[in-house]
This record gives structure tokens, C-alpha cells and sequence, in this order.
């Protein structure tokens, strides 16, 4: 059932050495209420598979939370052009962080086999790559069993501890009305625990786009992806977003 | 004579030129070239394009509603989002829909065997882990070299930085890889530049000069190239905007909006 928190209960849901993921993508509809009120909580590590989200990423890489970065990408596109994560670049560059990587894909095939109970699910073909080797490694090729000895590739489920999502509305079961639908059912489906922020708590969604059972816990936060945008609301904040990456382009 | 279009503009031709009625574009991040190339095909000659996957949400170009496609027309802004996983639903070629026949592929590094790298340029004179320069990661290039039928790769810049021998570490790979690999006939469809347009549909398997924009010499595109290109017997100058393109262009993009994404590291 679903339980309403509010952001003091964030940081106490969230243990030391989590594997998070967040919700969100690019100048879309990121965490950052969810992600801000865990940096503000006590001091501890975590892992974190990013999606093209480099706005939580950076947060965390700069809040000097994340011990282990499994990612796709890190960058941001805006109207002037794009943008890469100086703090991911730092991370990468000069410290010793782990960190992982791999084709987008791969991580949504591992969330969907996550999600479906799969030990393990065809991933899209990248043969040639050098994802499929050495320091990269997560994909394997695996024999088809219908198709006469031929190989796919193939990824482990992967399913993170914590996901962290903003949405635009909620009800108090736990129903989300999304008007611009990410991967947001996947990552719900595939974490253990789900955290889910939103710009209004309504008394009832008729018409969920993704049902409360997916949800644990929900909470309002007013302008809680800003300075991302958040479809419906308001829209990306460019300026405090190039300040916050502080990239080069 | 001065030119009345500019570089970004010819690049968006030479693409939009090659795609077909029957396409279906998909185009990522940093990619609006993509989109203008699809859009201006759309309007002069391939009227059942389709475009998919516009990630344009997240920028602000107010693209014409005419240019859209016919089911955004009332839209004042491309806002055609679509889930990021929603590629991975009827991707795979042998799959009964097809998401997009073509894509748009660029890196950090391009090599003379078409691989790409978007992951990152060591630094040579240390340890090979340590970065120069640590790109975003490759996002989901490698398997959309895959999925689609067609993929072009593209760079603003044309220079030794860019256009090396071998990249550092191969996001898509190049026909070196996917020969070994048993796959002879598969390479990017073209590549395109400020300086001309190349290719891989040759015995070596490395890149080739289609054309040269005007006004750049075979001597200044080998001098901006870290590795030796194949030349043909006679280089073609790249043809210019038509007055059609042109026209086609203003309307598909009155405020240049496309271009001035993709073209900020270009000096026209």
C-alpha cells in the first residue's frame, strides 16, 4: 500500500551503498526535490544507474555520493547547443570512482528482465563494440536455443534498490498521471523500492498512467524537477542548468 | 560570390538528397541536423517519411507547424516525445514494425574505418586508463548502427582531433571490426562534414571522398585528416542548395533554429 512521506522521510528510506535510479530524462522531469532531500540527509555512498540523466547524476557525483556510476551517457543538449557533465568528466577524469558502461539499451533490457523475474533477457545487438568487452563487460553472447546454434547477445536483470521519480500528479493510492512518459513504468517495475515525487497530490486519478501498485511512497514537491522541466508545468530552467553542469561545450 | 546558404545547410541537403519515401528517420540527441534533413526530404521529395523519436522536448526551436508531420501540424513547437525504451519495442529489424530504417551517428573521434567514440580520448603519453578528455558515453549508438537499415555519420568538425586513425574506443565499430566479424557489405551510408561528403563503399573498406564542398581543395581535406582518404579518379564538388532546397528550407525552419543547434562550431 501506498504511504505518504514528506522529504525528512527521504534520507531514512534510503540506506548507505542503495543502487538508485532515477526517473527523468535530460531536461526532463528530474528528481532533483528527491535527489537534493538525500544529499541532505546524512553522509553515505551509493550506486547509481543513470539513463541520459546527467542532472541527478552530477548532483550526487558532486555531492561526492556515489561510489559506483553505471551509465550511458552524460551530457545535456541545449538550445545554444550541447553540454557535457563537468562533474561527470571530474569523476571520470580524476578520481577513482567505479564505474561502468554500456549501451542505453542493455540497462533497459536489464530493468525489464528485472522486472519480469527473467535471470536473464536477449539484449539489442552490438557486435563490434568495444561495450563488449574488458571494463565494459555486462553483455554476453548466449546461444539461441530456437534458431540453429546462433547467437544474441543477452544481459542479467538489473534491479536497483531505489527509484526516485517526479511526476506531475499523484493520488493518494499511489496513482501517477504522467503527461510525458519516459521509461517510468520500467524503472518502477524493476527497483524494490519506489519513491515517487509530484507537483500535485490529487484526492483521485481515474485514469492512472502508471498504477499505485508500483508505488511505495509519494510526496508533493512543488516545482520538484526544476530547474529541469516538468511537461505541463513549467519548462527547463537553461541557465541554472549550464551553471549546475558547468561544462564545456 | 558569396554564398546565400550556409555550410550546416548544404550538410542538411547532402543527407535530405539521399533519403527516401520509404524511411523512417529516427534522430537523438545533438541531431538536428537529422531532423532537417528529414524534414526538407518530407517536403521536396519524400512526402511518406516518416520521423520518429524527436527528444525535442527538451530544446526550444519553433519549428513552421507546416513542416511537421501531418499529425503535429497545430503543434507550434516539435514536442513529439517519445519513451526512451519505446526503440527497443519493434527495433529489431527481423521484427514484425520497424521503429526507424535510419540514423544519425556522431562521436568525438571518427577513424578511417567509420567506427565512432563517444566514450572518450586517452591520454597517449599515460597509463591508457587515464582520460583526456572523457566524452558523454555513446548512449544508444551502438545498437542503432544495428537496428537500422541505413545510419550516416556526421561531424562539424573536420580535423585531425577528430578524424583520426583509429578511435580510442569503439562505440560503433568500423569495417575492420565488421568484416572480421562476417559482415562486409555493412558500413555508414555517408559521412558528411564542413568540408565534403565521404564514404565506405570501397575494397578497403576505409574512407572514401564522394565530394568536396566548394571551395575546399583534395590538399586542405587531407591536411584536416589524420589518416590517407581514398580518392577517386575525379572529385565531384558537392552541389549546392537549389532555389527549391532553399525555399524549402526557410519554410521548414524560418528562424534557422535547426541549424543554429548543430552549427555553433561552424564559421560561416
Amino acid at each position: 500500500m501506498t504511504t505518504i512521506i514528506t522529504l525528512k522521510d527521504i534520507a531514512d528510506l534510503i540506506p548507505a551503498g542503495s543502487r538508485l535510479i532515477c526517473g527523468g530524462f535530460q531536461a526532463n522531469r528530474a528528481p532533483v526535490g528527491l535527489v537534493q532531500a538525500l544529499l541532505d540527509g546524512p553522509p553515505g555512498q551509493f550506486a547509481l544507474t543513470a539513463l541520459p540523466n546527467p542532472v541527478p547524476t552530477d548532483m550526487l557525483l558532486r555531492g561526492d555520493r556515489l561510489s559506483l556510476l553505471d551509465t550511458s551517457f552524460n551530457g545535456l543538449e541545449l538550445s545554444d547547443g550541447f553540454h557535457s557533465s563537468a562533474g561527470f568528466r571530474h569523476a571520470i577524469e580524476c578520481t577513482n570512482i567505479g564505474w561502468k558502461e554500456s549501451d542505453v539499451y542493455e540497462i533497459i533490457q536489464g530493468m525489464r528482465a528485472a522486472a519480469m523475474g527473467l535471470p536473464f533477457i536477449p539484449a539489442p545487438e552490438i557486435a563490434g563494440s568495444q561495450y563488449t568487452e574488458s571494463q565494459y563487460h555486462r553483455i554476453h553472447r548466449v546461444v539461441d536455443p530456437f534458431h540453429g546454434g546462433e547467437s544474441v547477445f543477452a544481459v542479467p536483470p538489473l534491479n536497483p534498490d531505489v527509484a526516485l521519480l517526479h511526476v506531475q500528479k499523484a493520488d493518494r493510492n499511489g496513482n501517477l498521471w504522467i503527461e510525458d512518459p519516459l521509461y517510468d513504468e520500467i524503472i518502477l517495475q524493476a527497483s524494490r523500492l519506489t519513491i515517487v515525487s509530484c507537483e500535485e497530490l490529487v484526492d483521485s486519478i481515474d485514469r492512472p498512467t502508471i498504477s499505485g501498485l508500483f508505488v511505495d511512497h509519494v510526496l508533493a514537491i512543488k516545482n520538484g524537477a526544476a530547474p529541469t522541466g516538468c511537461r505541463g508545468y513549467y519548462g527547463p530552467d537553461e541557465k541554472r542548468l549550464q551553471e549546475i553542469l558547468g561544462g564545456t561545450r | 560570390m558569396s554564398k546565400n546558404y550556409s555550410t550546416a545547410q548544404l550538410m542538411t541537403c547532402v543527407i535530405a538528397r539521399d533519403l527516401s519515401d520509404s524511411d523512417r528517420v529516427a534522430f537523438g540527441l545533438h541531431a538536428g541536423i537529422g531532423l532537417g534533413a528529414a524534414l526538407l526530404a518530407q517536403k521536396l521529395h519524400a512526402p511518406h517519411l516518416q520521423i520518429r523519436h524527436g527528444l525535442h522536448e527538451s530544446l526550444k526551436p519553433a519549428l513552421s507547424p507546416s513542416a511537421w508531420t501531418a499529425e503535429k501540424r497545430t503543434e507550434s513547437r516539435v514536442s513529439y516525445f517519445e519513451s526512451h525504451d519505446e526503440m527497443l519495442l519493434w527495433g529489431n529489424p527481423t521484427g514484425s514494425q520497424t521503429f526507424s530504417s535510419v540514423f544519425f551517428i556522431s562521436g568525438l573521434q571518427i577513424d578511417r574505418y567509420g567506427a565512432t567514440n563517444l566514450v572518450g580520448i586517452r591520454n597517449q603519453a599515460s597509463k591508457p586508463h587515464i582520460w583526456l578528455v572523457r566524452g558523454p558515453g555513446s548512449i544508444g549508438t551502438p545498437s542503432a548502427a544495428w537496428f537500422c537499415a541505413k545510419y550516416y555519420l556526421f561531424s562539424f568538425c573536420h580535423d585531425l582531433r577528430t578524424f583520426v586513425p583509429k578511435v580510442d574506443v569503439v562505440s560503433v565499430p568500423g569495417t575492420d571490426r565488421l568484416r572480421a566479424l562476417g559482415y562486409p557489405k555493412k558500413f555508414p551510408r555517408l559521412c558528411i562534414t564542413p568540408l565534403g561528403v565521404f564514404g565506405w563503399d570501397n575494397a578497403e573498406g576505409t574512407m572514401k571522398i564522394i565530394s568536396l564542398h566548394p571551395g575546399v581543395t583534395i590538399d586542405e581535406v587531407q591536411e584536416r585528416t589524420g589518416f590517407e582518404l581514398v580518392r577517386p579518379d575525379r572529385v565531384r564538388t558537392t552541389e549546392i542548395p537549389s532555389s527549391a532546397e532553399q525555399k524549402a528550407l526557410k519554410e521548414i525552419d524560418p528562424k534557422g533554429e535547426i541549424f543554429k543547434l548543430d552549427s555553433t562550431m561552424l564559421r560561416d
